[in-house]
């Protein structure tokens, strides 16, 4: 069902990471996913990796919630996987299915495609790390606030952050609203889920032309009710909370910088003799 | 002659999160063919979960749902024929619209049946009859209604289907008094005229006082009390308990009968009310 999609939730909780300042959880997730990309062997990718699953025991978010997450990616990762045995023609020959084919199944190629399905994996997990253990409003905030230089642009950053906080609120209540409206139409016979691709995409217009509707109607209200409560979307506005970094704030900074140390000097130095294989990508 | 059984349903929302909810639990019971079966629970309770169980909306995590004896749920022939023979109207319908003229919406449910042009053209037309909606608003855009008469369109395209078993989901919540009684008799003439089963949510214990034959109960989940109005409402105090209430005519009348027990205990229409109070007036004087 619709309902499944867990991407982008947030779960509350109290755990170490629950805490940490949302900047900083911005930041230290940012550094991550371009420490992935800088990875170039399986030590450095197999240490991201490890903190990307101490980093979920430490949220305490149930592994079914993470299961349910990755599940929606599988596809990517098959799909992935597969490219880069396809493509890769390194190392020895395992299975050569077709003779007449310029195609073989490669160590090299098996070694690469586990690789790049470890760093799939890994970036999901900070990402979707981040957006469960931080709540859409914190989130934007935060954003806000790392994107306040650009105000010296003359870019209307709180106008940004208050758009794109609405769009994370209204994200749940679309899929609600999805949710009943399909029912509606079934109940009244619609068939959704068979049929030719021509015929399902038809299928929808019942459901979208309400969505629609019905979207525009509640902006209408929405911005009504921003106004009655003297919105202007100018940058003047003073906050409720103000977020402060706390010792434990400082403490992830200095292990993430210790880790992205960590993986570029292994970059350097030619570890790789510890691992059978050369250079894997 | 039963017409729908529901037996030992249990259903939860978002299991594996911390959101997880246990919406139905263990709930039974069973309608019969012609009856006006009012659901009435506090917010939340699980009515609407409830009767999207009713055609295969949502299944049963355990339990069976009976059509006319047969489970719904069985393949997707039987699941298309619940769609067909029991009609389901949202809470809020009005939101559904989707066609250009409210004609060609009120005939998307009957034209999924796969009936002629011919058929569905009478259905639309005998099912905006039951709504009081004539060919100048037949041909307006659903867009450009009132909220009342969006709501009379929507109910108007399930109505269409001419289903064994209507079911409404608060049909008159936020109309304005005239609209709410206005609706509630279409409803009630539609019932007369096709002698379908009817069931309705709602929370105006006045409205299903007057015009239910039996009343289910929801309470957190679990089905609480199924009885006539008069075994619902005569127990006051659990329907409280329940954050619910009685109808105004049987409380007032409750009130009074601190002062008056002479007075008749089994009242729960306005109307039932004023004939009593007169009466009561009339020995007095006599006395
Ligand atoms: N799609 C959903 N996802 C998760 N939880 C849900 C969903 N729909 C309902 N619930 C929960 O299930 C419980 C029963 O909801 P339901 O809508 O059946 O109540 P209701 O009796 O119809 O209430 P109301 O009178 O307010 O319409 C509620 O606690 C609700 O929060
Ligand atoms: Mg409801």
């Amino acid at each position: 069902m619709i309902k499944d999609i867990t991407i982008g939730q947030f779960f509350p909780g109290d755990s170490y990471i629950h805490k940490l300042d949302p900047r900083a959880k911005i930041i230290i997730t940012f550094v991550f996913i371009v420490a992935l990309f800088l990875c170039k062997n399986y030590f450095s990718l197999g240490l991201l990796f490890f903190i990307s699953i101490a980093a979920i025991v430490v949220s305490k978010i149930s592994l079914r919630v993470i299961l349910k997450g990755l599940k929606m990616i599988v596809v990517l990762v098959v799909f992935t996987g597969v490219l880069q045995i396809l493509y890769n023609d390194e190392g020895t020959v395992l299975w050569k299915p077709f003779q007449q084919l310029d195609f073989a199944v490669t160590s090299g190629g098996i070694i690469s495609s586990v690789f790049i399905i470890i760093r799939i994996v890994s970036l999901i997990l900070f990402s979707s790390l981040l957006t469960y253990t931080t709540s859409p409003t914190m989130l934007t905030d935060a954003i806000e606030r790392l994107l306040s230089p650009l105000k010296l642009f003359k870019i209307n950053v709180s106008s940004l952050a208050m758009m794109m906080t609405i769009a994370l609120r209204f994200i749940p209540t679309l899929i609600e609203e999805i949710d009943i409206i399909m029912s509606a139409q079934k109940a009244r016979g619609a068939d959704l889920e068979t049929g030719t691709l021509v015929q399902r995409a038809k299928a929808l217009v019942p459901v979208f032309i309400p969505l629609i509707v019905n979207s525009f109607r509640r902006a209408y209200e929405l911005a009504f009710a921003m106004e009655c409560r003297c919105y202007t979307g100018d940058n003047k506005r003073t906050r409720m909370k103000e977020m402060k970094l706390a010792l434990r704030d400082y403490l992830a900074f200095a292990f993430v910088a210790v880790t992205v140390a960590a993986v570029i000097a292994t970059g350097f130095f030619d570890i790789s003799s510890f691992f059978i294989f050369e250079r894997v990508i | 002659m039963v017409i729908l059984e529901v037996k030992n349903v249990s259903y939860g929302y978002s299991h594996g999160t911390p959101f997880e909810i246990a919406a139905l639990r263990d709930v039974s019971f069973s309608v019969e063919k012609g009856e006006l079966v009012g659901i009435i629970g506090h917010t939340g309770s699980g009515k609407s979960t409830l009767i999207k169980m009713l055609n295969s909306l949502l299944k049963p995590e355990s339990g069976q749902v009976l059509l006319n004896g047969k489970d719904i749920n069985t393949d997707k022939a039987s699941i298309k024929e619940a769609r067909s023979k029991v009609g389901l109207c949202f809470q809020y319908p009005e939101y559904q619209l989707f066609e250009e003229t409210c004609a060609k919406d009120i005939a998307f449910g009957p034209k999924n049946m796969g009936l002629s042009e011919d058929e569905v053209r009478q259905r639309v037309l005998r099912a905006a009859e039951f709504v009081g909606f004539n060919k100048e608003l037949l041909n307006r855009s659903p867009f450009d209604l009132s909220g009342g008469q969006k709501r009379r369109c929507a109910i108007a395209g399930v109505m269409a289907m001419f289903p064994e078993i209507l079911v409404l989901d608060e049909p008159v919540a936020g109309l304005d008094p005239a609209g709410r009684r206005e609706l509630m008799s279409m409803i009630e003439n539609y019932r007369k005229a096709t002698g379908a089963t009817v069931m309705i949510v709602s929370h105006s214990m006045d409205d299903i006082a007057r015009i239910a034959d039996r009343i289910l109960v929801m309470n957190k989940g679990s089905l609480a009390e199924s009885g006539t109005v008069k075994e619902i409402f005569s127990k006051t105090d659990k329907l409280i308990e329940m954050g619910l209430s009685v109808p105004a005519a049987t409380s007032l009348i409750n009130k009074l009968r601190l002062k008056l027990p002479e007075l008749d205990a089994d009242v729960y229409t306005t109307e039932d009310a004023a004939r009593i109070l007169a009466a009561f007036y009339k020995r007095r004087k006599e006395q």
